[in-house]
């Protein structure tokens, strides 16, 4: 296998393509580039050489960036798609949502570009199945409950809508949640990245853009229950949203800065997420993992091996990267099953997911020596210095689970 | 009763003769003397003296001769005894009518004194005849002078009345004929030719009947009233036009009387014409006018009847009888309230029955559902010669329409006053004395006036806090000239103290005649809308330049990035320059002091191998040039913004229009240069306008926009072709024209004349204000004195053509 990640650039204008090149000249070794300047050379090398990742100019005579990454997405759906783009026309922005995972602006920092382009490459690891790959990187939008997802559609229509409201039916939306993160997080609408309250994040795209996303992008889907119950996905979101919620108290209770406990409450709302990509693309396997569960004692990451070969851990992980979510919560989101595999010994999210989703599936803290999960636990918390914790979690969980009750 | 006197002297005979005598029926008298008979003959004055002749005294004979003279007419008789010629002569010559011999024999008595009153009365008859016959010779003489006298006197009239006579017959305004049955006629007199133009010898010689003369028309009813006249007492009056000598006709009427023989047979005719002509006329006109009033009662559209003092039809004209489905004559004679009303009686208060009761005339509306209608009625009394009242003409004039009319006119009126309540328009009527006369409801919230105290009050000394001195030249203008006029901006103060405008329009009410009555005013508060206005200018302007300012950050982001991807690069290069040169340095170091160790040697070289010398020689000059470049594309772009739009111009200031287009050209390079080639065709020697330079460029950004989404319509989506946008600028005559061509695909023919309307739009929603055009065309035109055109070809493209003057300063110069 080659070592190198392969790396496209297209742009129309060539001495944006030099100045990539020079720039780039440095990653010689690590990356293959190529440079071309329209969409038709671009799917010809795409054609003939495996590309990683394609970094796209959207406007561009002939074919632009959004025809070109539809395209690609079409027949190349394991390749990362990236647009650097320097307009900030948002009609155009709007065409990007659905077939860019990633946007960046120019002018774009050789940092962020460099770190962006490598924490896409390095996704490859995560997954092994290239079919679930593909799967996964072709998707645009990830499932909304149908209730919420009706709630969303008669609000943005309403005459009387406001920000608020919508903000409120996205935040208790996995699904919404997921996408809108998206889209705030890479500089599709030129925002400041890293904002992770949905309501916030919905208050920031404005209601208008908000509306043209669900009316004409469609970034919401409705999920499809034919091969799962719905008591599965039902519980599925209220798991998440308890986790969410969880975490979220335990990060406050912590201390932690601001944006890091909402970044908590979104990577508990977040950590399972890999079940619903499962379930959407996979629908009769993921049936099979809960069938698998109930005759067998398996935990769900060991029927999901079982069948898929990985987790759902890696496959939200792999997701929420691909779309450029913050590094933090696509790690909870990867390691919440493993945290001992994770490096870091500090307090960060995938902290109080772990706690959070260990307490609201009825487990605790506390030494047991059947479990040897929970030895591995009990590591992790000892590393991090917080073995101490957990009485007072325990508690903060009584206290959500009376609330939502 | 015959009287008898008897006298004889013996008394027996006397008593004898008057028993026989009054026997026979004779009344007697009897004397024995003349003495005694004289005073008796005196007295009765018998018929008959029968008398003896021996008397006492005198003789009978004696008393005979003097009662002859005296009593003529008595008859005598004697009686003797003796036979005495000569007494019997002498007594015959006394005309004694009878002798009678004594004895006396009763029948010689009785048939003597008969005879003798026989006698006596027949000589008394032919006496009577003598003198009659003498009194009548006498008479008849006398008559006879009489008549010889007036026959004479009767023979000078007939010959002045001949005279007179024929004056007359030929002078009568006709003429008397005699006719045969061959229609020869004679013609006896009268002014023939003036009748028939022809004299009596013309219709000789030309041999001319009296038949030829009849109008052939009129021929066959001639005939038949001759033929009726025949059968009758042969009088006829006849009337037929006759063909004059000069083609004209006359009528004539010919009043006749056929003569005839005794055996039936027409002798003559004997007759005379009159010229009728005028009669005939006069007969026709009244002919014709009856038939006119006849045509007229019929047409008149109003339903009328001829009512009498009972309420019955004497007559109804056809469109009364059409309303009432009836034929005129059905309704002859009927009661008018059965037929109109279908009642028995009539209706009190009904106008015919006021007439009948007073005489007058009497109008009333009525609403008759059996005619359908709403009705006026009209009665007109109808008198007899001798002034009787004996009815009515009764006129319903169907005034639905009017009622119907009336009542939407009131309905109208009523929404008229709700309408102009509620207008959003000032409304004040003002009479030609500038007194108030309408308030609406807006006057009196925008003025705070109510109604009742600004209703009369002259406009003028309202309090209202308003630029009179621009409406006042207008009020009077408008109101001698009777036009209307406009008056954009009139600022006065809102009922809150601050400033507002009104637009005013003042349109003059002409009375029936055109002569002014007064003015309307209406006014509007367009004080939001100027703002509106303000801000939708603002509001194109940021649209634009939203629009542009995506754009140039991009034209502005795509130096920047490549300048820092250069940046970055040369200060890789630099990092990896200096650690070579200090390992160089090394080297140098080393050589100085004697032979360089080969570890450093190779170290030195693998760090220069490294480096990539070859690469940085190629890249980092051009890295700086396009570095540089890339700059001077910032800075020009910068550069161009500022001078695009031209903060703080706020007068026409000399522009180089060129620099202008240049400089729009570059802030919306954006716009175009993915969908089309610029192709500039710029006069270098076009000398500056004046002009407000932000505004024009504004119109020149608009133009290339639209330029270049006209061409992004007609690129195919995904391919590379380009179309192509021609600029040019030229002198003309006192101006410079610019033209802006795109080969798009045209403006559609019918909507070409509307693009320069506001808000039209071709755009879907939400894209563009539908502005751009509007507000160019209000540059151009009104704010430069310019024009804005457009040529299109469906398929080919369109063309923008701008002229602009070159401005008021060009004459100053």
């Amino acid at each position: 296998m080659d070592p190198l990640r392969r790396i496209l650039f297209v742009d129309d204008e060539t001495k944006i393509l030099q100045g990539l090149k020079r720039m780039l000249w440095p990653m010689r070794k690590r990356w293959r580039m190529y440079f071309v300047n329209s969409g038709k050379q671009a799917l010809e090398i795409l054609d003939q050489h495996p590309v990683d990742v394609v970094v796209s100019d959207m406007r561009m005579p002939g074919m632009d960036g959004a025809q070109l990454l539809s395209e690609v997405q079409r027949r190349h759906p394991q390749v990362v798609r990236i647009v650097l783009s320097g307009h900030s026309d948002q009609d155009l922005t709007l065409k990007a949502v659905s077939p860019a995972h990633q946007y960046l602006s120019k002018p774009c920092e050789a940092k962020l570009l460099v770190s962006t382009i490598d924490r896409a490459c390095d996704l490859n690891d995560l997954l092994s199945r290239d079919n679930l790959k593909q799967a996964i990187s072709r998707m645009d939008s990830l499932p909304s409950l149908p209730t919420l997802y009706a709630d969303i559609m008669a609000e943005v229509q309403s005459p009387d809508t406001s920000i608020q409201q919508v903000g409120k039916i996205i935040a208790r939306d996995v699904g919404m949640t997921a996408k809108v993160l998206q889209l705030v997080n890479s500089s599709f609408f030129g925002l400041a990245r890293h904002i992770i309250d949905p309501v916030h994040a919905v208050n920031l795209l404005g209601l208008d853009t908000i509306k043209a996303l669900v009316l004409t992008v469609e970034v919401f889907s409705k999920f499809k229950s034919d091969a799962l119950p719905l008591a599965f996905v039902e519980g599925l979101w209220h798991h998440s949203l308890f986790c969410g919620e969880l975490a979220r108290r335990i990060a406050r209770q912590e201390g932690i800065a601001k944006p890091t406990v909402d970044d908590c409450y979104m990577a508990g709302l977040l950590h399972d997420v890999g079940k619903l990509v499962l379930g959407t693309n996979l629908p009769e396997d993921y049936r099979r993992v809960i069938d698998l569960m109930g005759q067998q004692p398996l935990c769900a990451i060991e029927a999901e091996m079982q069948i898929f070969g990985t987790t759902h851990a890696e496959v939200g992980a792999y997701l929420l990267g691909l779309w450029g979510l913050p590094e933090s919560i696509v790690e909870a989101v990867l390691y919440h099953h493993f945290p001992h595999h994770f490096a870091a010994n500090e307090f960060v999210p995938l902290s109080a997911v772990v706690a959070a989703d260990t307490l609201s599936n009825g487990g605790n803290l506390h030494p047991n020596p059947d479990d040897p999960a929970s030895e591995n636990l009990l590591t992790y918390f000892s590393r991090i210095g917080a073995a101490d914790k957990a009485a007072s979690w325990e508690q903060l969980h009584d206290q959500v689970k009376e609330e939502v009750s | 009763m015959v009287q008898i006197l008897v006298v004889d002297d013996e008394a027996a005979i006397r008593r004898l003769v008057c028993s026989i005598l009054e026997e026979k029926g004779y009344q007697c008298l009897s004397a024995s003397s003349v003495r005694e008979a004289k005073p008796l003959l005196e007295k009765h004055r018998p018929q008959l003296l029968v008398t003896d002749i021996r008397l006492p005294g005198e003789s009978g004979l004696d008393l005979i001769r003097e009662a002859r003279g005296t009593y003529p007419d008595m008859a005598t008789v004697v009686m003797s005894a003796i036979e005495d010629l000569e007494v019997a002569e002498t007594a015959r010559d006394l005309g004694v009518y009878g002798y009678i011999l004594k004895p006396l024999n009763r029948v010689g008595l009785l048939i003597t004194v008969s005879n003798a009153l026989h006698r006596r009365q027949l000589e008394r008859i032919n006496q009577r005849h003598e003198n009659h016959l003498s009194e009548l010779v006498q008479e008849r003489t006398v008559e006879l002078q009489k008549t010889i006298f007036a026959l004479e006197r009767a023979k000078q009239e007939l010959q002045t009345s001949r005279r007179d006579y024929e004056l007359l017959i030929k002078n009568l305004p006709c003429v008397i004929y005699k006719g045969f049955a061959d229609w020869s006629v004679d013609l006896l007199s009268g002014s023939f030719k003036e009748l028939t133009g022809y004299t009596r010898e013309a219709m000789r010689t030309l041999g001319i009947g009296w038949s030829d003369l009849i109008h052939p028309d009129d021929f066959e009813s001639a005939k038949a009233a001759t033929r009726e006249a025949l059968r009758s007492n042969g009088a006829f009056i006849r009337e037929y036009r006759i063909r004059t000598r000069g083609q004209g006709i006359t009528w004539v009427q010919d009043r006749g009387q056929i003569v005839c023989d005794d055996q039936g047979r027409i002798r003559y005719i004997q007759g005379v014409f009159y010229d009728i002509t005028a009669q005939k006329s006069i007969e026709h006109k009244i002919i014709r006018a009856k038939k006119q009033w006849e045509a007229t009662f019929d047409a008149v559209p109003d339903l009328i009847a001829i009512l009498d003092d009972k309420h019955r039809i004497r007559r109804i004209n056809r469109p009364m009888a059409e309303r009432l489905g009836i034929t005129p004559q059905e309704a002859i004679g009927n009661h008018c309230y059965t037929m109109v009303h279908g009642t028995n009686s009539p209706i009190a208060g009904c106008p015919h029955c006021c007439t009948l009761s007073d005489g007058c005339e009497h109008q009333l509306e009525i609403s008759e559902d059996n005619l359908n209608g709403h009705f006026l009625i009209s009665t007109s009394p109808l008198f007899d010669h001798d002034g009787k009242l004996t009815g009515s003409v009764h006129v319903a004039r169907d005034i639905s329409r009017q009622h119907q009319a009336v009542r939407e006119l009131r309905q109208a009126h009523r929404e008229m006053e709700q309408l102009i309540d509620s207008i959003s328009s000032i409304l004040i009527g003002i009479d030609t004395e500038g007194r108030i006369k309408r308030w609406n409801r807006l006057a009196e919230q925008t003025f705070g006036i109510p109604e009742d105290e600004a209703i009369g009050c002259r406009l003028e000394k309202c309090p209202i806090s308003l630029q009179w001195e621009k409406i006042r030249p207008s009020v009077s203008a408008c109101l001698k000239e009777g036009v209307s006029k406009t008056l954009s901006t009139i600022s006065y103060t809102r009922q809150d103290g601050k400033e507002g405008f009104l637009q005013v329009s003042l349109n003059p009410i002409a009375n029936g005649h055109g002569n002014p009555r007064g003015l309307l005013i209406l006014a509007s508060d367009i004080t939001e809308q100027r703002i509106l206005e303000g801000q939708l200018s603002q509001a194109q302007k940021l649209e634009a330049i939203g629009q542009l300012a995506a754009g140039i950050a991009h034209e502005i982001n795509t130096p920047i990035q490549y300048v820092s991807d250069n940046l970055y690069f040369l200060k890789d290069a630099f990092t990896d320059l200096i650690g070579l040169l200090e390992m160089l340095g090394n080297v140098f170091e080393a050589a100085r002091s004697g032979p360089v160790p080969a570890a450093l040697m190779s170290e030195t070289q693998e760090a220069a191998e490294a480096v990539d010398l070859d690469f940085l020689k190629e890249e980092v000059p051009t890295a700086i040039s396009q570095s540089r470049e890339g700059v001077d594309r910032v800075a020009q772009i910068v550069r161009s913004m500022k001078e695009f739009s031209h903060p703080g111009v706020e007068e026409k200031i000399a522009v180089d229009l060129n620099k202008g287009l240049q400089n729009t050209i570059t802030v919306a390079k954006n716009e175009w240069k993915y969908v089309a080639e610029m192709e500039m065709d710029l006069d270098a020697d076009l000398p500056p306008v004046y002009c407000l330079p932000g505004e024009i460029n504004q119109v020149f950004l608009n133009l290339i926009i639209n330029a270049a989404q006209a061409i992004g319509e007609q690129v195919p989506k995904g391919s590379a072709d380009k179309g192509t946008i021609r600029i040019s600028s030229r002198k003309v005559e006192n101006g410079v024209e610019i033209r802006i061509a795109d080969s798009g695909p045209g403006i559609p023919e019918e909507i070409r004349n509307r693009i320069f309307d506001p808000f039209f739009t071709t755009k879907e929603v939400g894209k563009g204000t539908g502005q751009g055009l509007a507000i160019s065309h209000a540059v151009i035109v009104e704010k430069h004195g310019g024009f804005i055109q457009v040529e299109s070809e469906t398929g080919k493209g369109t063309t923008f053509i701008i002229f602009l003057p070159f401005g008021p300063a060009e004459g100053e110069k």
